[in-house]
């Protein structure tokens, strides 16, 4: 029983710009990656593990060998925090000139929130002084997060005649009892971007997205999962992708550039060799310089991409595409626009 | 004293233009094992026998307590559904899942909605958690299902789950006035619904309250809170009803969250309401079960109340969430 389906949108948003703080710009190995941040004096983790058991010792189920993996990895700051990173990231976005005042603000993570009785969307609605938002959370896509957010906040935005504009932050700190690994696929680490989407803004357009869930990849740790899960998160990527070029009236061949998700380099050729698209136009940048980034992983990517390919014209099409949690596979155009987008690195304090 | 409340609703309120009519087809819920009374609750977790009476004095009277994960609560609500015939996978693009606690969802890196399209045969589904309005999550979820479905109405219908099970006796018990439950529910949302069409919703975040709980050494900022509450229910009420020229008068069914049934009571009349029009019941015998309070009393008034519901019936359901958030959304039968 597999993902046979899914849906597309286009949308007349713009990307405006993207803030970022990731806790450490150092690489480290994968071995080092797997590490779980400790916090044995933190009251939650006593809740957390009455809730979700200990996750230190969980057997690492990883199907597919390390070094298939993305070969550098973000290192957890043991001081960052949720919302820390979070606001680093926003005030980066508005340090950059652009404004950060939008109809929805959307917390998209995966990870538990910085504390567990209060809302860190609200949290975050107070601290950035967005009264007039609306302040919800988008979860548990991980790495698709953002495309998922993406894609709600332009179905809300296309509807609601309201609604204008949404600022995604995207964000996700891991710490135990929560793994950091993944399986079958990935070690991921802590970051979180800021972008401003407007209607019909100045930045660069957001010409379609297409979501779906593979259903078989709902539960790593089930009894029922797929048989080959790289298969199915294959055909399940390949689908969506698929189905965004369609809506976009593309070709593989018409797209100058793709980002793919940083979590798996197997999935990455695989995919690619499936659409046709050589690997040279592919950016790998991002996933070398810090791996997987959790849900802030294609924000990311897509701002050190605005940052270094000059190479790249305005109204070149970008391909943007990721899986998560829970089977959930995106996709994305995104149109290179006619100036450089305001994008920021907030330095979290050294 | 409220200089600093925000009450701007104007973002709040979706004035969507007259599309398809997107409404709620079908709900269930479920609620684990037997209630406990609150008398018993306390004794067991070695509070006095006075905190009890003040839990009763607003109302509450049970509590529903399971040692089971989530989603085995969930999935049995949306088997509800399935057993009635009222599921049909084939239709359903779209499952969202709301809740309030953080820990309310399967460890990471299970995904609620993957699981339960898994678990239902639901294949060709959007998925994804809502959340972070706390208990007016599940109308957060309700607004981006109905745009979702306005905006690409092959995606069918939309199953929203709901499901929240507090992890510690020391998080259930909220301020005196009531206590939190265990539970999930299930409601799915499609096109031209036979039961309750929305008309419109409004949500609405007072934040600068969200960053910690009230406390008895803050009592200035719990009256704030409170004014806060009846301003915002009043403002919200008022914006909801006038945009479609509908006066409280013409709501057969206030809707509530079954938690404190005394503030409830003046909220009415503070708000030019009669206590008739309040649906009480459930306040002392479900309690409040977070996100799931909507569903369950949706559920509850077609099986006691449809003698004094009839087609083009208006019901107004309204809800505070912790960190602040209030959702208020207009129905019609």
């Amino acid at each position: 029983m597999y993902m046979d389906a899914a849906t597309a949108v286009s949308t007349d948003m713009t990307i405006d710009g993207v803030g970022r703080s990731i806790p450490s710009n150092s690489t480290a190995t994968a071995e080092a990656s797997v590490r779980h941040r400790r916090c044995g004096s933190d009251p939650r983790e006593v809740l957390l593990n009455s809730v979700f058991g200990c996750a230190t010792s969980s057997p690492d189920a990883t199907r597919i060998d390390v070094a298939e993996l993305s070969h550098a990895y973000a290192v957890a700051d043991p001081r960052a925090t949720m919302v820390a990173l979070s606001l680093i990231a926003t005030d980066a976005l508005r340090n950059g000139g652009v404004p950060i005042a939008a109809d929805l603000l959307i917390l998209a993570h995966s990870a538990l929130s910085g504390t567990l009785d209060t809302a860190t969307a609200c949290y975050l609605h107070h601290r950035l002084g967005m009264a007039e938002a609306i302040p919800f959370s988008v979860s548990h896509c991980h790495a698709a997060g953002f495309l998922y957010a993406a894609r709600i906040a332009a179905d809300l935005t296309a509807v609601e005649p309201r609604l204008n504009s949404a600022l995604i932050v995207c964000s996700d700190i891991w710490v135990d009892p929560l793994p950091r690994r993944h399986p079958p696929f990935d070690s991921t680490g802590d970051a979180a971007s800021a972008v401003r989407l407007s209607c019909r803004g100045s930045g660069w357009p957001l010409l379609a997205i297409a979501n779906g869930n593979e259903p078989t990849l709902a539960d790593p740790y089930g009894a029922e999962v797929a048989d080959d899960p790289l298969q199915r998160w294959i055909d399940a990527q390949c689908l969506v992708i698929d189905i965004v070029l369609s809506e976009a009236r593309l070709t593989a061949k018409q797209i100058a550039c793709c980002i793919p998700q940083s979590l798996n380099r197997t999935l990455t050729r695989r995919v690619a060799r499936r659409l046709g698209l050589p690997m040279d136009r592919h950016f790998l940048r991002a996933s070398e310089l810090h791996g997987l980034l959790s849900t802030a992983d294609t924000p990311i990517a897509l701002a050190i991409l605005n940052e270094t390919r000059t190479d790249l014209r305005s109204g070149d099409p970008i391909l943007l595409w990721s899986a998560g949690h829970g089977g959930s596979v995106a996709a994305a155009i995104v149109s290179v626009g006619r100036s450089r987008i305001p994008t920021a690195n907030g330095d979290f304090p050294g | 004293m409220l200089d600093d409340l925000t009450l701007k609703l104007a973002v709040a309120g979706a004035e969507i233009p007259n599309l398809a009519p997107i409404g709620i087809e079908a709900t269930a819920y479920h609620l684990p094992g037997m209630p406990i009374s609150v008398e018993d609750w306390c004794a067991s977790c070695g509070h006095s026998p006075a905190k009890a009476e003040a839990i009763r004095k607003h109302g509450g009277e049970m509590v529903y307590i399971t040692d089971e994960p989530v989603e085995e609560l969930v999935f049995r609500a949306v088997a509800q559904l399935e057993d009635r015939g009222a599921l049909v996978p084939a239709e359903i693009g779209l499952v969202l899942y709301a809740h309030t606690a953080q820990v309310s969802v399967p460890k990471p890196p299970r995904c609620m909605s993957s699981m339960v399209m898994h678990r239902f045969g639901i294949r060709r589904a959007f998925g994804c958690s809502i959340s972070e309005q706390n208990c007016v999550s599940v109308y957060m979820a309700v607004r981006v299902a109905r745009a979702m479905l306005l905006r690409r109405p092959e995606l069918g219908s939309a199953l929203i789950v709901a499901g929240d099970v507090i992890p510690s006796e020391y998080y259930r018990e909220i301020d005196e006035v009531g206590l939190h439950s265990d539970g999930a529910s299930a409601m799915i949302l499609k096109t031209h619904p036979s039961r309750y069409r929305i008309v419109d919703m409004m949500i609405h975040s007072e934040s600068a309250f969200s960053d910690r709980i009230f406390s008895d050494a803050e009592p200035q900022r719990r009256l704030k809170g409170t004014q806060a509450l009846y301003l915002c229910a009043e403002r919200m009420i008022e914006e909801l009803l006038a945009a479609h020229s509908v006066s409280l008068h013409d709501v057969s069914i206030i809707l509530p969250h079954n938690l404190d049934l005394a503030m409830w009571r003046s909220l009415i009349r503070f708000v030019r309401g009669t206590t008739d029009q309040l649906y009480t019941a459930n306040f002392s015998r479900k309690g409040h079960v977070l996100c799931n309070d909507l569903v369950i009393n949706l559920t509850d008034i077609d099986a006691e109340l449809s003698d004094r519901l009839n087609p083009g019936d208006f019901v107004l359901c309204f809800t505070r969430g912790y960190g602040w958030t209030y959702g208020a959304m207009l129905l019609r039968r």
